[in-house]
């Protein structure tokens, strides 16, 4: 029965020992190889029952060989089981000479009084790649990297870019002297952190403070907080954000700044327009009120008055009818002024005779006209067109009576030629004429030349003007000389399109 | 002689639109308001009503509908004088069916052109 258990036995260690995947070497005391089993062959690069008898040396790297030596003549001294060189990197040698990583343990037994000491070999080198090339990860990363014990506050882990962060020296320096405390400009704020890590659901946290360097330089950076192994240890993670911080702040003051100053000119704007809509509706609805009381009256005193007792009077009844005359075309400058800009001229095409209308127009102007002032109207070509008849007049009535206005006694010519398509209206006289120096601002808004004083005026007539050529999809221009007169040229098309 | 009435707030204009209106050969009756005005539309029915826009109590487009819509008044023509140059105002009165408008301040060629007009049949002014 012992027999068979024996074998059973035997059996079973030699099954072991075949399929092991891990190198199994014996050795006895001499130093020569007694036993290898197949992985340990297959490790070194040896043939089946190649290494029986070959000292033990041969599987170590030349150099340690004497040292190995003596290491295990040591061991037989006090044979005990126990893994090798522990905190030391072990090398093996293949029968190719190539060295590889292993990790060794120790064994022994007797055998008819002689020791045998057993290596159990394990080749290394994938998970020690493996190793490395998260190592190279954690130390060459972009981003600052800690581990930090929680119970001794000590940073246990730091790679490169985190040493550099704060401006240790090395790695050293770091680990030594680096208190978490120190580099938070607020130091509240980390205590803060470790609760809220403590405390929230996935125990992650990002957060931007704003720290200090080992030189005092303050910048910001952004951090990304783990917890790990029951609260005992934190990952942390750190990203210098100290341009973007400074390109948003400035960004924001820009901003800050811009819309004080928008602020600040919509207001402006707002105050000129309320005051312009203010000044228009009051226009509209208060002048005309009692500007119909003076008309009326004056057109009823006018019409009362006999020759013989009012004739003085009339001449004045006959001023205050001119004057509100002019103070009704102020009104209209302002009111078509303010729907030009705002676009509110809705131009209105139709067929008219504007040989026909132009004279009508004449005949008005006529009324107006100074003492020894008389206008001489030529029309060539076909009298229909189609356009604004509204803005072809007040084109034609400012022109006319500016021409009035700006001269004496004379002939102030007035040429309409329809050809080809095209209304060319010319009106001259020989007047004041513009100043040389003035006459590019002529067309605009509240301009006054210099030589109009004592001649009224708003300064808005050819503003509006050339605003109604431009409707009209025409051109205006002008010739002019001091003391000899001003040509006004108008040119639009006799089909608005 | 052919009645008017003038309905117009302002005294001064009232009192001068009904010297010019008279010198014209018309016969010219004036309300102070809009409510007045109506009552005296449907009380001496006028051969045209001359009307202002802005007025306190009742404004001139309410008198205008009030007779329109009264079978007595219906007929006779209505001229709104307006201290407004917008176009929407204007258009808003004309639209109504109004049978004129003349706007302030007025020429007095104009006026009479205007009622003329409304008398024989509604011209527009």
């Amino acid at each position: 029965m012992k027999e068979v258990q024996a074998l059973e036995s035997e059996a079973g260690f030699k099954v072991l020992f075949e399929c092991a995947t891990l190198g199994i070497v014996v050795v006895g005391e001499s130093g020569n190889i007694e036993l290898a089993n197949p992985c340990a062959e297959k490790l070194f690069g040896y043939g089946a029952a190649e290494l029986i008898g070959k000292p033990l040396e041969t599987l170590i790297p030349q150099n340690l060989r004497e040292k190995h030596t003596h290491f295990r003549n040591g061991y037989f001294e006090g044979p005990k089981s126990r893994p090798m060189g522990v905190g030391m990197e072990l090398f093996a040698q293949r029968k190719d000479s190539h060295l590889f990583p292993v990790e060794i343990s120790l064994g022994h037994y007797q055998i008819e009084n002689e020791n045998l000491a057993v290596a159990f070999v394990s080749d290394i080198s994938i998970r020690k790649a493996n190793q490395e090339k998260y190592q190279n990860l954690f130390e060459n990363s972009l981003a600052a990297m800690y581990i930090t014990d929680l119970v001794t506050f000590k940073v246990i882990e730091v790679n490169n870019k985190g040493v550099e962060l704060f401006g240790y020296k090395s790695k050293q320096d770091f680990l030594q002297n680096f208190v978490p405390t120190n580099h938070y400009l607020n130091p509240k704020e980390r205590a803060e952190n470790i609760q809220a890590l403590r405390q929230n659901e996935t125990h992650q946290l990002t957060r931007e403070h704003e720290m200090i360097k080992v030189d005092g330089t303050r910048f910001w950076v952004k951090l990304f907080m783990k917890l790990y192994d029951d609260h005992r240890y934190m990952q942390l993670m750190a990203i210098d954000i100290s341009e973007t911080k400074r390109s948003q702040q400035e960004l924001e003051a820009m901003v800050a700044e811009r819309t004080f100053e928008l602020t600040q000119s919509l207001n402006r704007e707002k105050e000129l327009n309320d005051m312009k809509s203010r000044f228009v509706s009051m226009a509209s609805h208060e002048f005309r009120t009692p500007l119909t009381t003076i008309s009326s009256s004056a057109f009823l005193v006018e019409r009362d008055s006999t020759p013989e007792t009012f004739e003085k009077g009339k001449k004045h009844l006959r001023k205050i009818r001119s004057s509100v005359n002019n103070l009704i075309g102020i009104l209209d400058d302002f009111l078509s002024l303010e729907k030009i800009e705002h676009g509110k001229v809705i131009l209105n095409h139709q067929n008219f005779d504007l040989k026909q209308m132009a004279l009508g127009i004449v005949d008005e102007v006529k009324v107006i006209l100074k003492p020894g002032q008389h206008i001489n109207y030529v029309f060539e070509g076909a009298r229909e067109i189609h356009q604004d008849v509204s803005a072809v007049k007040h084109i034609l009535q400012n022109l006319l009576t500016n021409a009035s206005k700006y001269s004496q006694e004379g002939t102030i010519r007035l040429t309409l030629a329809v050809q080809g398509g095209t209304v060319q209206l010319e009106v001259s006289d020989n007047g004041i004429g513009i100043p040389m120096e003035q006459q590019e601002l002529v067309f605009s808004k509240f301009f006054r030349a210099r030589n109009t004083h004592g001649i009224q005026g708003t300064g808005l007539g050819l503003n509006i003007v050339k605003n109604y050529v431009e409707l009209l999809k025409g051109k205006i221009s002008f010739a002019s000389k001091p003391n000899e007169g001003t040509f006004f040229f108008v040119e639009f098309p006799t089909h608005f399109a | 002689m052919t009645q008017i009435l003038f309905i117009e707030d302002s005294l001064e204009i009232r009192e001068n639109m009904t010297e010019i209106l008279e010198l014209g050969g018309y016969q010219v009756l004036s309300a102070a308001n809009g409510k007045e005005g109506l009552s005296i539309a449907l009380e001496h029915l006028p051969q045209v009503v001359l009307c202002d826009i802005q007025m306190p109590l009742m404004n001139g487009f309410e008198v205008f509908k009030e007779l329109k819509a009264n079978p007595i008044g219906a007929h006779i023509p209505f001229i709104f004088v307006t201290a407004s140059t917008e176009k929407k105002e204007i258009q808003a009165a004309m639209s109504m069916g109004a049978d004129g408008y003349v706007c302030k301040p007025f020429d007095v060629d104009e006026l009479f052109k205007v009622l003329k007009g409304a008398l024989n049949g509604g011209v527009k002014g």
